[in-house]
């Protein structure tokens, strides 16, 4: 089985989980108790799984890029900037339907709270390593100098993880999150989805830029 | 702006983003064969 048809199969996985998820999300879920929540909380289906699939995909940019600096071996610098780029569309995502929920829940779409701050430095610091890459025109360079930033910027992936310990913050810590039964399936469902849908575009995107360099002449293996 | 509303363009907003990085794919696929069709 090729690469292309892992992908397919993880996909189709990726999306039946999605789709039902949304599904239950608006129509099978009831609304919440709580007055100040209601329906809103419906947003955390679509929150909380573009936050953790984006903190995963910037830890593989991290891992890849630490192995780009050990073995020099280019494949390593497409996994990360594949796998930074699909977290900076999903942490832009997470920081959108955040502040879309925070005009609903706290009055106003942005409020400086930590973890809103740290996730737009973070949101700033990807901004910076794509930046980066489009300025070098050298791959070897290209490949170097944008997996020292990406190291650098992973330190802002615990810092807002972090902030809601460290300073008072409207915002919940996700590990003190008691949710039900129901709305846990849900979240799981749409947090795998999310995760399957990510795995299937990496594994296409690097296997079509593995075939790009191949006609361009590089090594993609060396 | 209601709850429904809010929930509505926040899942709309996240599920094309989420839909963006596979049209980067598939412009990519797009430009590889381009390039093969150059080389042929």
């Amino acid at each position: 089985m090729g690469y292309s048809t892992y992908s397919l199969y993880i996909f189709a996985i990726g999306i039946i989980l999605v789709t039902y998820g949304v599904y239950s999300s608006f129509i099978l879920l009831p609304e919440s108790s709580t007055e100040e929540l209601k329906n809103n909380y419906r947003i955390i289906f679509f929150h909380l799984p573009s936050a953790i699939t984006s903190f995963l995909a910037f830890t593989i940019t991290l891992i890849s890029s630490v192995l780009y600096l050990i073995k020099r071996k280019l494949k390593y610098d497409v996994v990360a900037h594949s796998s930074a780029r699909a977290g900076f569309f999903l942490i832009t995502a997470a920081l959108l339907s955040g502040s879309i929920w925070a005009k609903v829940a706290w009055g106003s779409y942005w409020n400086w709270d930590p973890r809103e701050t740290t996730v737009l430095i973070l949101w700033f610091a990807y901004a910076a390593y794509f930046a980066l890459r489009e300025s070098l025109e050298n791959s070897e360079d290209k490949a170097r100098n944008s997996a020292i930033l990406a190291i650098f910027a992973y330190i802002t992936i615990p810092l807002s993880y972090l902030s809601t310990f460290m300073y008072f913050s409207l915002h919940p810590a996700t590990s003190e999150l008691k949710i039900g039964l129901n709305i846990g399936m849900t979240l799981g469902m749409m947090i795998i989805g999310f995760i399957l849908l990510y795995i299937s575009y990496m594994i296409l995107e690097t296997a079509s830029e593995n075939i790009r360099m191949k006609i361009e002449g590089a090594e993609f293996n060396e | 702006m209601s709850d429904l509303y809010a929930v509505f363009f926040a899942s709309i907003i996240v599920l094309l983003l989420l839909l963006g990085i596979f049209i980067l794919s598939y412009r990519k696929l797009k430009m590889i064969e381009d390039m093969l069709d150059r080389k042929v």
